[in-house]
């Protein structure tokens, strides 16, 4: 399979990268994959920073997946976008919190902790 | 077609309820205070919690089957999946959706395909969708990998409108005695407007129109997307009461009249016979108003609108049973068939989320036990997370009929429900071992070891808890995962080197955070 550079890419295939990533993210975490996890949390690290560094920080694209019936995918949105939209991104985290949705609810309760002592600063 | 169907109403008669209703979890909560619905004393009742989660068992009568327990009738239905949706319910849903209601069986209706499993092969599709290797030639699993409540069109909008209208109210309200040339109020549109809310869908929807710019980059030259317009009036999201298109009045959910038969792939067209056969009951073609413009239906279209508007309605209605706060995104239109288009768009992204909602949250306990441990597992965790969804209600958290296999796992699957415990109380259960619970450390015992802190301190009995088994692995896990709010490190490594106050803060934040310790 032919592998593509992420800086070849347009905005909307790196939405739809790492919402795949996401994906796969969610279903490693239920089946207790964590090294493919591990794996998988750089990967769509890579792509978040790709996002960023396009110009006028196309992370806002990332945006629409804060509606993404996948709660992993509404997670790692919400973080990628907390810079940008942070009232929307915290309430999909507080959703997700409050929905029980486990695991992901842990990680959204995890990180609206961080963001309120400071350990997490969006940027 | 409407003699097909039984009258209007005879569902609600709770004379007409099986005590079963196969699949209806979601959507018909278990009868109360009856004992035939728990634990019923089939020669296949297994009793406990697990009841019809289980798959389909061609020897046993689900009619007969009794309802209890915890699990609700989550199982595979032997049955056609739609055998008992109420007619009007099922024709606002695809025919995938899992819910059930009960039908006479002479009931002349076909019968349809059965709702995905949740470890259907197209369940499986997502999953499956290429993390590793990335190729843009690829459409499979560009078009997969699209979240459901996003569409290409989506992505390729065009930017909303930088300032919004003078008036960004719908221009649409109910036709009355007053002069047009002066918009009436109308309470529906302005109190949605102006009522503050916390709703985070709208949120997102004034987020999506007022900052969300996409990359056109990749769009073919010349191609164009229906898109928000700047002159269009934009239907404030949200309830089809916002949309009011004939003046007040009952709604169509309160009208027995109403009998609905449209299906999910319904393609209306002008004049078809269709539409010639429909009257809004009861009501004249009064005109609407849209973009300032005073517009009377034709009779065709008023039916069809008068139509969708129930259409949707009703499927919204539906998944703010299950999901209170969602709302479909905002359509433009600028004529009565663009509002009737609109409505229609309202009530698929209604459908999309009932599905989402409902299909992918199922778990099917299959008849077949898992030949390894991990798969009886993955099946055990996902029937307990479903379970601890917090707007599953209380009173549909029945089941009785069960698998053989399972049973093992109803014990932890009881104990992952648990509410959150105090430190004093999960210390001291620790001398009272129970099934589906397991042993915890605070300060995780193997890192602990690694970095030199004695046994002394790690099985110190205030190291120790008991907790429910599953929420012990997930707490595990977490520690494992790597994790944005350590700075993309595990909880694991980022402990490594650090004081046992440290270790200790962690593991209750980290019982905290999985709800097994009280803030």
């Amino acid at each position: 399979m032919k592998r593509t550079k992420l800086q070849d890419v347009t905005v909307d295939q790196l939405v739809q990268r790492f919402t795949a990533i996401a994906l796969d993210q969610d279903k490693a975490l239920r089946s207790g994959q964590h090294a493919k996890f591990n794996r998988l949390f750089d990967e769509l690290e890579a792509v978040k920073q790709e996002l960023q560094n396009r110009a006028g920080d196309q992370r806002r694209a990332l945006i629409a997946l804060l509606a993404h019936s996948n709660a992993q995918v509404r997670l790692k949105s919400a973080i990628a976008t907390l810079a940008l939209v942070p009232d929307v991104a915290r309430t999909t985290l507080q959703t997700i919190s409050d929905q029980n949705e486990y695991p992901q609810a842990a990680y959204a309760r995890d990180m609206i902790n961080a963001l309120g002592d400071g350990r997490f600063i969006p940027s | 077609m409407a003699d097909q169907f039984p009258t209007p109403g005879w569902y609600l008669q709770p004379g007409t309820w099986p005590y079963w209703i196969p699949n209806g979890l979601a959507a018909f909560p278990a009868l109360r205070n009856d004992a035939s619905t728990k634990n019923s004393p089939l020669p296949d009742s297994k009793g406990g919690i697990l009841g019809t989660l289980a798959e389909p068992n061609p020897s046993l009568d689900q009619s007969k089957l009794g309802l209890g327990g915890i699990l609700g009738a989550l199982g595979a239905s032997a049955e056609s999946p739609a055998s008992g949706i109420p007619y009007w319910l099922e024709t606002a849903m695809p025919f995938s959706m899992a819910l059930e209601a009960p039908r006479p069986s002479n009931d002349p209706r076909p019968q349809v395909a059965s709702p995905p499993a949740w470890d259907s092969q197209a369940l499986s599709n997502l999953p499956a969708l290429p993390s590793a290797d990335f190729d843009s030639n690829t459409p499979y699993w560009l078009r997969t990998a699209l979240p459901s409540g996003v569409n290409s069109e989506m992505f390729g909008a065009p930017q909303a409108p930088a300032e919004e209208p003078p008036n960004p109210a719908p221009q649409l309200w109910p036709a009355t005695a007053r002069d047009v040339a002066v918009p009436p109020t109308l309470p529906a549109l302005l109190s949605s407007r102006s009522t503050p809310t916390p709703n985070y869908r709208r949120q997102l929807n004034d987020t999506l129109a007022n900052t969300w710019q996409p990359d056109r980059s990749a769009a073919p030259a010349g191609a164009e997307h229906i898109a928000f317009s700047d002159t269009w009036p934009v239907a404030s999201s949200g309830s089809p009461a916002n949309r009011q298109w004939m003046g007040g009045g009952i709604g169509a959910e309160s009208d027995p009249r109403v009998i609905s038969d449209v299906t999910p792939d319904n393609d209306w067209r002008p004049g078809t016979r269709y539409a010639q056969n429909r009257e809004p009951p009861g009501r004249g073609f009064r005109p609407l108003i849209i973009r300032g413009r005073l517009v009377e239906p034709e009779p065709g279209q008023a039916s069809r609108l008068f139509e969708a508007q129930t259409r949707a309605e009703k499927t919204i209605a539906r998944v703010r049973e299950i999901d209170p706060k969602w709302r479909p995104r905002p359509s433009a239109y600028e004529s009565v068939e663009g509002l009737i288009r609109a409505y229609e768009a309202d009530a698929e992204q209604a459908q999309a989320r009932l599905r989402e909602l409902t299909a992918p949250l199922l778990p099917t306990i299959p008849r077949e036990r898992p030949p390894t441990a991990s798969g009886r597992n993955d099946i055990a965790r996902a029937a307990a997370r479903w379970l601890a969804r917090r707007w599953l209600a209380q009173e549909q958290r029945y089941v009785v009929e069960g698998v053989d296999w399972f049973s093992e796992y109803e014990p932890s699957v009881q104990a992952y429900l648990d509410s959150p415990k105090t430190l004093q109380e999960l210390q001291q259960a620790v001398s009272a071992p129970k099934p589906g619970y397991d042993i915890h450390h605070i300060v995780e015992k193997d890192s602990a070891r690694q970095d030199g802190f004695p046994p002394r301190m790690i099985n110190a009995p205030e190291n120790l808890l008991r907790i429910p088994r599953f929420k012990h692995w997930e707490i595990t896990g977490w520690y494992m995962t790597k994790n944005d709010a350590y700075k993309g490190l595990s909880p694991r490594d980022y402990l490594r080197g650090k004081a046992w106050t440290d270790r200790i803060g962690v593991g209750l934040d980290a019982l905290i955070l999985h709800g097994v310790l009280k803030p």
